[in-house]
């Protein structure tokens, strides 16, 4: 087996017992990356000689973490000492990072090591789009479909065996997507959990630093190193026991899913409630609500950070971006406000479901992949989604694959915790793993 | 929205150059947002506190 083709953990494993070392580990995922990139544009930046001379320096010591000799890839709005964080944009191609992001500085002294700099959706927020100094990545599933975004190269990557694992961000859902429509693992950990510093924010109050994985436990390792703690003690907990809340209305009445999406979930459900899971129905605010909650309270703070570029620079913008961020010039301050006002009635609300299950079980996206050069189709299925709502109360919240639609392309599920509760979250979803039978289904990019 | 009511409204908001050239961007901006206003929900007690609420930090 092709060393790029192992999981995060099993790839750690013959590191530890010295039947692979890092140096070889690096060398085939850099294959990889030769072989399949010229189709997918998953990189912006490879770093090779930067990460071949890590790894040489790793294969001479003994590991000290499971992520001794990992290669990970970074979504370019993530900063990296010495190269430039370009966020995707023209408006930055010249940036280069003073220091690492306080993330990297604990994966790096972990053993990991950055061959790669990922695509990302603009600043985290406009794309996919033709127009920028970077052509957007594409979905390994299926090319002419989109990755999901923003963290849209980390998928790709993460998906197409370049690298067994990437960062992203998630600030309405850009980790979790290009999970979902990538077959994978997408974490968004508790507000604060993972430290932002070193990140070019989107939106202060609703940004989170996540992995991208192909398995809930290569998730569980990263966010073991990110945030700091054993995730992994509980994984073979499995289902049984665990009270879970079906958010049945976000995908049946608010967004009316794909019928084979709607399906997946039920079947989904289903399997959790063999495993030993007690399911019941919760009802939460509407999405719709969430969604214009996140997106003013967005506004707000992405108006502050982009103000200067949307009065001076708005050409340097790709189109799809500058739509999308000069709403943020116009919101009114009592709306914004009153975003926050209710923001905490849905804390509350979420909170109080948490008194009467131990797990949340909604739909991530509503549809599959659209092509990624259908810009009304794109327009139309982004918002089409049920992650804002924990971007908006801060609760940690997975992405994991559910099966495949007819049209080839992943679907899945989102599981969400207490706050702060992510080795219950992990417990659970490895639990779903090991029931499902889509772990280890690959695309053919 | 009219024309000039958003004209008014960009060259307000400090937006000349995004009107001057990209006034079709400036336009949807202005129907998206309108949109979102339309469903964001107003909070049911008037006197609740907006989160996060502002905190001085001990010994500050």
């Amino acid at each position: 087996m092709s060393a790029h083709t192992l999981s995060l953990a099993e790839a750690s494993r013959r590191i530890a017992a010295k039947t692979l070392s890092p140096s070889e580990l690096l060398a085939d995922c850099l294959a990889r990356i030769a072989e399949v990139e010229p189709r997918l544009n998953a990189c912006i930046r490879l770093m090779a000689e930067d990460a071949k001379a890590a790894a040489r320096k790793l294969d001479d010591e003994a590991p000290r973490t499971p992520l001794h000799g990992i290669p990970i890839g970074v979504k370019d709005i993530i900063d990296v000492a010495g190269l430039p964080t370009t966020c995707h944009s023209a408006q930055r191609l010249d940036h280069v990072a003073a220091a690492d992001a306080a993330v990297i500085t604990r994966l790096r002294a972990a053993g990991a090591v950055f061959p790669a700099k990922l695509a990302t959706h603009e600043f985290a927020i406009g794309g996919p789009a033709f127009d920028l100094p970077f052509p957007p990545a594409r979905n390994p599933w299926n090319r002419d479909h989109h990755p999901g975004g923003s963290s849209s190269g980390s998928g790709a990557a993460v998906a197409a065996r370049m690298l067994p694992a990437a960062l992203g961000t998630d600030t309405g859902g850009s980790v979790r997507h290009p999970a979902s429509h990538c077959g994978l693992v997408g974490l968004k950990a508790t507000y604060g959990l993972v430290p932002r510093e070193g990140v070019f924010p989107l939106a202060f109050s609703l940004d989170h630093v996540g992995p991208l994985t192909r398995t809930v436990e290569d998730c569980a390792l990263m966010l073991g190193i990110m945030a700091g703690g054993d995730y992994t003690q509980n994984l073979a907990g499995g289902l049984k026991g665990l009270r879970i809340g079906y958010v049945r209305h976000f995908h049946e009445t608010d967004q009316p899913a794909d019928p084979e999406m709607a399906a997946a979930l039920d079947e989904a459900a289903r399997l959790m409630a063999a495993e030993g899971a007690i399911l019941s129905d919760i009802t939460l605010p509407r999405l719709q609500e969430f969604g214009a909650v996140n997106r003013t309270i967005l506004y707000a703070e992405a108006g502050a950070i982009h103000e200067h570029w949307l009065k001076n620079s708005p050409e340097k913008y790709a189109g799809v971006t500058r739509r999308r961020l000069l709403p943020s010039q116009f919101v009114s301050a009592t709306d914004h406000v009153q975003a926050q006002r209710r923001r905490g009635e849905m804390v509350t609300a979420v909170l109080e479901a948490f008194s009467r299950v131990d797990l949340l079980l909604t739909a991530s996206s509503m549809d599959p992949a659209c092509r990624i050069d259908d810009t009304q189709m794109v327009e139309r299925t982004y918002p089409r989604q049920a992650r804002t709502p924990f971007n908006v109360t801060g609760h940690p919240a997975l992405t994991i694959m559910s099966g495949l639609h007819s049209t080839g392309l992943p679907l899945s599920l989102q599981l969400v915790a207490p706050a702060f509760e992510e080795a219950r979250l992990l417990q659970a979803a490895a639990g779903y793993e090991r029931a499902a039978p889509w772990k280890g289904m690959a695309p053919n990019p | 929205m009219d024309e000039k009511t958003a004209e008014t409204l960009a060259i307000a908001a400090g937006l000349q150059k995004a009107w001057a050239h990209h006034r079709a961007d400036v336009l949807d901006a202005l129907a998206t947002l309108a949109a979102h206003k339309a469903n964001l929900p107003r909070a049911a007690n008037p006197a609740v506190e907006p989160v996060p609420p502002y905190r001085l930090e001990r010994g500050a």
